[in-house]
């Protein structure tokens, strides 16, 4: 990493290797934590790991940082495979939730740990330190000690810890989940900003807020079970998700069990209840699942709509939040604030944009 | 009501007995000594000749020297049973623990069965070099004494390491050798650190106990190395010599005083710097 040079750092950003997982496999004991992950990462890329807890994120993170030795596949860093290296030998930048400053030197001396580690002059190590602080805002802070900081500022410390050794990659395992909402906000900010300073450096960031994710990541990949069940760049997986998981994982779905007829001028014709909808191309016949987001759904659109019966309503201040019932399927609408919303027990119509809405299966 | 909550008012009376029966008991009869040893000059007496000096030299080095092999000892298995799991570490360490209970002059015994004169070691070395002269006789001399004392006080340093590296965030390890640090940098910049108020109690106990120790000298009699402790004894059982026991008493209790505030002002100094 050569710093912030602009275009062609940005045009070779598109090309290079950032991270490379093939076919990993760890194990605990018995117990298969990660199975045959395989998952690029491009250079210069923001790449958020999601899934629930347990599901294999921190120790896909941990397989590449090469504190988790993989029982099969490979590792690589920027095209080179590190699987056998050892972990100070990767050259990879870290930030944990715990944060995990050195208690017992001041926030400088934590920022120049790795520098001094790299046989970096003295007085080098300490300009370059206090240069990372300031990148991440926080230079007024060189000669304090962590436990002397708010969980933001350790956070942001722990960041300029992780850059000063200019790491290929950053990893961000969970970083900002112990900071309150409006915190977390501006972290999320600030590590988007310090990316477009640094274009080339290739970030994994493992999260399990999924609006983290899809404000900060270029792509995404979703765990369940050790397995990656999608990945894909974060608009598209959010608009047609591939499976239901990864639907009902990456943001909020509504998932209408529809009879698929046929298809009609590129979009499949289906069947809800007694309305006939039209959905997102794909092919196939038979009972699939209609996947619409619940601000996807217009409320008293007849086009392309069905009847449903007004369950609950709820102002959120921005937005009202309809509970709505069609058959016997629940259904979640969301709209901006609305100035006559719709009394509950009442019958409406909905409809939505058939672009706005894939079919899965029901698995 | 700004002050706290300070109990049902027994605080006092509760305090105050075993106070009075600790002075009764053990202040008083202390007490009764000083004047004894201060009586008819005996410190001058006794502080000027040559054996009480070098009894106090030996009472020094050997808690010295013994207390710094336990520190590193107890440094070295703790980072091996805290850092490098072994199948059969926990039973390692408990059975490390075990020496905490058992008097010092049976610890002792075990040596002198091991590497006394007639012990197992010498015995064997003595058939495979065709000699009648025990080759090995360490054990009584200043070096046995403070290897004894090593093996029966290390656990009382080990014990707390133990405890202050189970404190340490896993993740503050492998952060440090993430960002390229080797074993020696971690263990020398996180791992010591976070464990030195440990040693520090550890070694300040270790070295009061071993300023005070009796029974593996008594039990080893290594020729010539005599210590305070040992000289009390001679003086008041075998001389009957009361005055010169009751100086040498107090000049005892006086070293275990000092080391002991010595410490206590390291450790203070030391909990201020991490405060600061
Ligand atoms: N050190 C470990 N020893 C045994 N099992 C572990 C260990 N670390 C993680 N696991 C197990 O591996 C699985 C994946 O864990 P992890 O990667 O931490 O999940 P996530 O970060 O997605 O919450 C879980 O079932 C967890 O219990
Ligand atoms: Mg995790």
């Amino acid at each position: 990493m050569d710093g912030m040079d602009g275009p062609r750092a940005a045009a070779r950003a598109e090309t290079g290797a950032g991270i490379g997982f093939a076919g990993v496999t760890v194990a605990y004991g018995g117990a298969v934590a990660l199975a045959d992950f395989t998952l690029d990462v491009r250079r210069g890329e923001i790449l958020a790991l999601i899934g629930p807890s347990g599901s294999g994120k921190t120790t896909a993170l941990r397989a590449l940082a090469g504190f988790a030795l993989p029982v099969a596949g490979r590792v690589t860093i920027a095209g080179r495979d590190v699987t056998g290296l050892a972990p100070a030998a990767r050259g990879i930048g870290m930030v944990v939730q715990s944060y995990a400053l050195f208690p017992h030197m001041r926030v400088a001396e934590n920022v120049a740990f790795g520098l001094a580690a790299r046989g970096v002059a003295k007085a080098e190590q300490r300009a370059r330190a206090l240069a990372c602080l300031r990148l991440v805002g926080v230079e007024g802070l060189a000669e304090r000690l962590p436990r002397q900081l708010s969980g933001g500022q350790q956070q942001r410390v722990a960041i300029a810890r992780a850059l000063a050794i200019r790491p290929e990659v950053l990893l961000l395992d969970e970083p900002f989940s112990a900071l309150d909402a409006q915190i977390r906000r501006a972290m999320v900010e600030e590590v988007g900003r310090l990316h477009a300073a640094m274009p080339e450096l290739t970030i994994l960031h493992v999260t399990h807020d999924q609006t983290e994710a899809l404000s900060l990541a270029h792509r995404i990949g979703i765990l369940r079970g050790g397995r990656l069940e999608a990945a894909g760049e974060s608009r598209a997986l959010y608009q047609t998700p591939p499976t239901r998981f990864a639907a009902e994982f990456l943001g909020r779905a509504n998932l209408l069990p529809v009879e698929v007829l046929g298809v009609e001028n590129g979009a499949a014709m289906v069947r809800f209840g007694t309305a006939v909808l039209r959905a997102r191309g794909g092919a196939g016949r038979g009972r699939r699942l209609l996947c619409v987001r619940p601000h996807a759904l217009r409320l008293h659109q007849a086009e392309n709509g069905f009847a449903a019966r007004v369950d609950g309503v709820r102002w959120q201040g921005e937005t009202h939040a309809l509970d709505l019932v069609a058959g016997d399927t629940r259904v979640h609408l969301t709209s901006s604030a609305l100035r006559e919303p719709p009394r509950p027990g009442t019958m409406v119509t909905v409809g939505f944009d058939p672009a706005d809405a894939p079919l899965l299966d029901d698995a | 009501m700004t002050r706290s909550w300070r109990g049902p008012g027994l605080g006092a009376p509760a305090l105050a007995l075993p106070a009075l029966g600790l002075l009764a008991s053990v202040v008083y009869p202390l007490a009764l000594t000083a004047p004894t040893a201060l009586g008819g000059g005996a410190p001058g007496r006794v502080f000027a000749t040559s054996w009480f000096q070098a009894a106090a030299l030996h009472t020094a080095t050997i808690a010295l020297a013994a207390t710094t092999g336990c520190i590193l000892l107890a440094l070295m298995l703790g980072l091996v049973f805290a850092f490098l799991p072994f199948p059969g570490a926990g039973l390692v360490s408990r059975a490390i623990d075990t020496v905490i209970a058992l008097p010092t002059f049976l610890v002792a015994l075990a040596f002198t069965f091991f590497y006394g004169s007639a012990g197992v070691v010498n015995e064997a070395l003595m058939a495979l070099l065709h000699t009648d002269i025990a080759p090995l006789a360490f054990l009584y001399t200043k070096w046995g004494v403070i290897m004894i004392e090593i093996t029966v006080y290390t656990p009382f340093v080990l014990r707390p390491l133990l405890a202050a590296f189970a404190q340490i965030d896993p993740a503050q390890l492998e952060m440090a050798s993430s960002l390229g640090a080797g074993p020696w940098r971690i263990v020398r910049g996180i791992i010591l650190p976070a464990a030195l108020p440990a040693l520090l109690a550890g070694g300040s106990l270790c070295l009061l106990l071993t300023v005070n120790e009796f029974g593996v000298l008594f039990f080893i009699g290594a020729r010539g190395v005599i210590t305070l402790p040992l000289l009390i004894y001679d003086k008041a059982i075998q001389e009957f010599d009361y005055p010169a026991a009751c100086a040498v008493a107090l000049a005892n209790v006086a070293l275990s005083l000092s080391l002991f505030a010595l410490y206590r002002a390291v450790l203070r100094r030391l909990a201020a710097d991490a405060d600061v």
